[in-house]
């Protein structure tokens, strides 16, 4: 038994009438190897960001930016730690990629425009239901990409809370994209097996034809001839993401790769000298006040009721380690540089403590002035509470009179001005 | 119930999970300040692709391939169409994801958090623009000449 139609059975004039698409390379192969390059690059961008939230360790202290009764359960499964260098490159591939898979999602949508307009709209509530995923799906890529281009370049032109909206824009893209590609396998199979998965790219402009008319409604009925062969279009599409990729990935690359960043929001260092990369808040836009860190200044440590205060001489007449870690931010830049300060382990011994630490800040007010750090972060002999880079005095901006430094750490978690430490208490 | 639903029930069950989990997140969303601007926004990134970007790049399309067509028709025997669609397509999009940083929309956010300013973003891209135009260009001109060469000579051709 068939449904009956509540569509009028003559589509109005424009795209929904067949004759409106005339390009001969779309169709099912076409869309199943952009499908596939896309996949790809999604599939990085989305895993480095669910691992980014894991590393701010949200289960944690103050730590959480989605309240954690919101979250989903399983936000305990921490981020190694034994690479110092993981964050900075997940982070940079996160922003990079997504930089990137910008064209490419582009090619993928004019591939599949004809369904868009397909008429009926609907045959049967198989197909209503399976495009309102469609729709969710094509909703949430482009908001999770517009969200965190304008994040990455500083603006904000949405009243949400970006950390929040980005992560709840990532869970309906992920419920969208697996069921989508599991629906598509089938397609894509079928693809690959009759044109061949490259096969097509050996085809230049003038042996391109259209593929086989078939029910899916890609294929043009009455095609135009072709103005760019199938590889052609693939290299323009490709070509794009790599001159998108290339103009950030600078940024994280580091040292004399910066300056190669050429759009990157990043490209510029800070001042001169060892002090010279970038900053995520300043001394000023931090408002830390003047004498709070001055000769009075004292480092507060605390265990329970055990408390211990030290002043910057006393912590530079401390065994000194130096370590070189890049500070890496969760909008894609990160620097390397050589570190020398006291181990967190080596401040925790003081006061006895053990388990987290809850690093406060000078910072009077905002989000992230305070952070708490695991257990596997203070064990850790690598971070270290710094008080010089490179040789020399760390500089307000980067957080004097001490700032935290850990491998692996989100930079915002990577605490400037610190005026306490809360430890655990060893059992 | 294949017949009346049009796929199998594994289709059916898969797609309820997965609303079910829209539905979650978007009931955990609903609790954030501003929940209506993050459902406004969802619709928007949709009408943002379907009704402005894809409208645009296709009507500039057929401008292009309709101002190509003229020139091909008029005697002009190579097609210079992907000479200029493939660069201009390229250097928008770049301009489309660099947008705020070109023009320097969140520079106030950007100086507040790390004493700086954004200079030469738009200069740098327009000059992006220029390289691969040039580039485009010298690539066409090799290309007429080396056509009309042939074209010229015919007898130079090797004889099969």
């Amino acid at each position: 038994m068939k449904l009956p139609s509540p569509f009028p059975e003559n589509p109005p004039p424009g795209p929904f009438r067949p004759g409106f698409w005339k390009s001969p390379l779309r169709g099912p192969w076409l869309t199943s190897i952009l499908g596939s390059i896309l996949l790809v690059g999604l599939t990085i961008v989305a895993s480095t960001g669910f691992l980014s939230h894991a590393a701010y360790e949200p289960g944690l202290g103050g730590n959480a930016i989605v309240p954690t009764d919101l979250d989903i359960p399983l936000i305990g499964i921490g981020f190694p730690n034994s690479i110092s260098w993981l964050y900075a490159a997940t982070q940079g591939l996160h922003v990079t990629v997504g930089y990137a898979v910008v064209p490419l999602l582009l090619a993928k949508l004019w591939s599949v425009m004809p369904r868009l307009f397909k008429w009926p709209p609907t045959d049967s509530p198989a197909e209503g239901i399976e495009r309102a995923l469609i729709g969710l799906l094509v909703a949430s890529a482009v908001f999770q990409l517009a969200t965190g281009i304008a994040n990455a370049q500083n603006w904000y032109p949405f009243k949400f809370n970006f950390v929040v909206a980005h992560y709840y824009g990532a869970i309906i893209f992920l419920a969208s994209i697996v069921l989508h590609v599991a629906i598509k396998i089938p397609v894509m199979r079928r693809a690959y097996r009759e044109r061949g998965v490259l096969k097509p790219l050996r085809e230049d402009l003038a042996a391109t034809r259209p593929e086989p008319w078939d029910h899916d409604g890609l294929v043009a009925k009455d095609p135009d001839a072709p103005t760019i062969s199938r590889r052609g279009l693939l290299a323009f599409a490709g070509g794009s993401a790599f001159l998108v990729a290339i103009a950030n990935a600078g940024q994280f690359l580091g040292g004399p790769f910066r300056s190669l960043a050429f759009l990157g929001p990043r490209s510029t260092g800070h001042g001169d000298g060892p002090n010279d990369f970038p900053v995520n808040k300043t001394f000023a836009g931090a408002k830390i006040p003047e004498d709070g860190v001055g000769d009075s200044w004292r480092l507060k440590l605390q265990a329970g009721d055990k408390v211990v205060e030290l002043s910057r001489e006393d912590l530079l007449a401390m065994p000194q380690r130096t370590e070189t870690l890049p500070i890496a931010c969760v909008e894609g830049w990160s620097a390397e540089r050589q570190w020398t300060g006291v181990r967190l382990q080596d401040l925790a011994a003081l006061v006895g403590g053990a388990g987290t630490v809850t690093v406060d800040s000078l910072q009077p007010k905002g989000v992230l002035r305070k952070a708490t750090l695991g257990n596997q972060h203070v064990r850790q002999s690598k971070s270290l509470l710094a008080l010089r880079v490179n040789g020399e005095d760390i500089s307000r901006d980067h957080g004097f009179p001490a700032r935290v430094i850990v491998p692996g750490l989100p930079g915002v978690h990577c605490t400037k001005w610190v005026s306490t430490m809360t430890f655990g208490r060893s059992a | 119930m294949k017949a009346k639903y049009g796929r199998s029930p594994l289709h059916l069950l898969g797609h309820l999970a997965a609303l079910a989990f829209v539905g979650w997140a978007l009931l955990q969303a609903f609790e954030m300040s501003r929940f209506a601007y993050f459902v406004a926004w969802m619709i928007g990134a949709v009408l943002l692709h379907d009704a402005l970007l894809w409208p645009l790049y296709s009507v500039m399309d057929r401008v292009v391939r309709t101002a190509d067509g003229l020139a091909t028709g008029h005697g002009r025997r190579l097609s210079a169409l992907n000479h200029v669609r493939v660069p201009v397509g390229m250097w928008l999009v770049l301009g489309l994801v660099y947008l705020p940083v070109i023009l320097e929309r969140g520079e106030g956010n950007f100086t507040r958090v790390s004493g700086q300013t954004w200079d030469g973003h738009l200069g740098r891209w327009l000059l992006t623009g220029a390289v691969l135009f040039a580039a485009s260009a010298i690539l066409y001109g090799i290309r007429v000449a080396r056509a009309s060469r042939t074209w010229s000579t015919p007898s130079s051709r090797p004889v099969t």
